[in-house]
């Protein structure tokens, strides 16, 4: 099974090893730091959970549950949104992974400081059609 | 009616004016010459105000030409956009010419990249909020700034000779306070909570709205401000809102290259402080509160704001009691950050 980011309805960005994430529907953003922050390019890359936990197996102090915290981290990215189940994505090798010291399990940082804003003045995208159309071509 | 059709109905009202003449204000913003375009003066003094402390623009053709009415003040005939029932916030109509509709006051803000057209339209500027009329257009302007590469940031920002910072954070994190509690130092205002960051080597802010809002216990703080304050129009949450140019005289700058981005928040303690932060902490507290309101161009606008945090030195300030303790900090900030550049 391979992931592919929520495009249209989430944005990311890495910077300085911290990745944030915004859910432009929900109004939630996250931060993965950590392993979850070298996990998300190989997400983003097409690689499913087992090709993941292979990568970080040999410097995981229990190798054996690499794969299930990958895993749960998947699952925890798709309810929120952030990825999307898809048998489309062709994985493509990421050339410069990051040397890992370690691995623990990856974990999102989530603030929802911003979702009033949205629920009180939500922005609803209408094609030009017209309403109730919704852009799908992302923005 | 069409959103097309829109910019034909402004076309019947200003082009086909039969040779009337419009109150115009024709003000640079970003070295562009940009001009507004009224139906009648009450649209002009109420919409004009909050930039009329930005140079003005000489002869030419503008890069931006945005026309203003309100069919209550002027007898203007008003679009009929079909819209739901129902909905709060606003319709955002995508594709070649954009429009946005505030659906509670049914205000349009609409603009044409091809033409550089843009709209706003309010059904009675008597009804209008005062907290938009101090910062309006703003769709529109960031429709216009990614025509040119640039982005409206939700943040304040504050320069002297050595440069600008920016404050940035969410509403309540204390922008607007710091920003004003500049005022009567060496730091000069560039933005109160909306401004035009144009990236390049230095990135540069630019000023949009001369105006500036804070509430009475900011004002309790900071009691020299108070007699500025007094009679000034309420937005909707309580904010007195003044033209701060107009009541300090000096005290906005128009642009200025960007050194630090400064992360304010409440200190509990008594003096004032200030520390390093990553770059991620400070994109955290400036990019989801500017691309929730943004409509449109909102993954591109992350990129652009990431870049802007990679490139210049990121600050806490941690403020006392005293806003106006902040001053000495910030420009401790400005002039170190310049120097690492």
């Amino acid at each position: 099974m391979r992931f592919a980011l929520n495009h249209g309805d989430v944005c990311s960005e890495e910077i300085d090893g911290e990745v944030i994430i915004i859910n432009l529907v929900t109004g939630c953003y996250y931060s993965l730091g950590g392993s979850a922050a070298a996990v998300w390019p190989l997400i983003l890359a097409g690689y499913s959970a087992a090709e993941i936990a292979a990568h970080f197996m040999p410097v995981a102090s229990d190798p054996a549950s690499v794969e299930a915290q990958v895993t749960a981290f998947l699952d925890y990215l798709c309810a929120e949104g952030i990825v999307l189940v898809s048998d489309d994505v062709v994985r493509h090798d990421v050339s410069e992974i990051a040397a890992a010291d370690g691995f623990s399990a990856p974990v999102a940082e989530k603030f929802t400081d911003m979702q009033e804003l949205l629920l009180v003045d939500p922005i609803h995208e209408v094609a030009e059609a017209g309403w109730p159309l919704r852009d799908t071509q992302g923005s | 009616m069409s959103v097309r059709s829109l910019f034909d109905l402004s076309d019947h009202i200003f082009a086909a004016g039969g040779g009337q003449e419009f109150p115009s204000l024709s003000i640079r913003i970003a070295d562009r010459k940009v001009t507004l375009q009224f139906a009648n003066e009450r649209a002009a003094q109420v919409f004009g105000a909050t930039f009329r402390h930005l140079d003005a623009a000489g002869p030419g053709e503008p890069d931006l030409l945005v026309r203003v009415w309100d069919p209550a003040g002027s007898g203007r005939p008003a679009p009929q956009l079909a819209l739901p029932e129902g909905n709060t916030g606003a319709a955002f109509f995508t594709g070649a010419a954009k429009c946005i509709v505030d659906l509670e006051t049914g205000r349009i803000e609409a603009y044409d990249s091809a033409s550089g057209l843009g709209l706003l339209f309010v059904p009675d500027i008597d009804a209008l909020d005062p907290g938009y009329a101090a910062a309006p257009l703003r769709t529109l302007l960031h429709w216009w700034a990614i025509d040119h590469g640039w982005l409206l940031l939700h943040a304040g920002a504050v320069a002297d000779d050595n440069g600008a910072a920016l404050l940035v954070g969410r509403g309540g994190s204390g922008k607007s306070t710091t920003v004003l509690a500049c005022i009567g130092s060496s730091l000069q205002i560039v933005s109160d909570d909306y401004c035009l960051y144009r990236p390049g080597t230095p990135a540069h802010v630019h000023s949009l709205f001369g105006s500036n809002k804070i509430d009475a216990r900011a004002i309790a703080l900071m009691p020299h401000l108070a007699p500025a304050f007094a009679g000034a129009p309420l937005d909707p949450k309580g904010k007195g809102i003044i033209q701060a140019n107009e009541r300090f005289a000096g005290s906005q700058r128009m642009s200025a290259p960007i050194r630090a981005i400064i992360v304010p928040q409440v200190g509990k303690g008594s003096d004032c402080s200030f520390q390093r932060i990553g770059a991620g902490d400070a994109l955290k507290a400036l990019a989801p509160s500017t691309v929730f309101q943004l409509a449109g161009g909102r993954i591109n606008a992350l990129a652009k704001m990431a870049e802007l945090a990679r490139n210049v030195p990121c600050w806490r300030l941690s403020i006392g009691p005293d806003p106006t303790a902040a001053r000495e900090p910030i420009r401790e900030i400005i002039s170190a950050s310049a120097r690492m550049a």
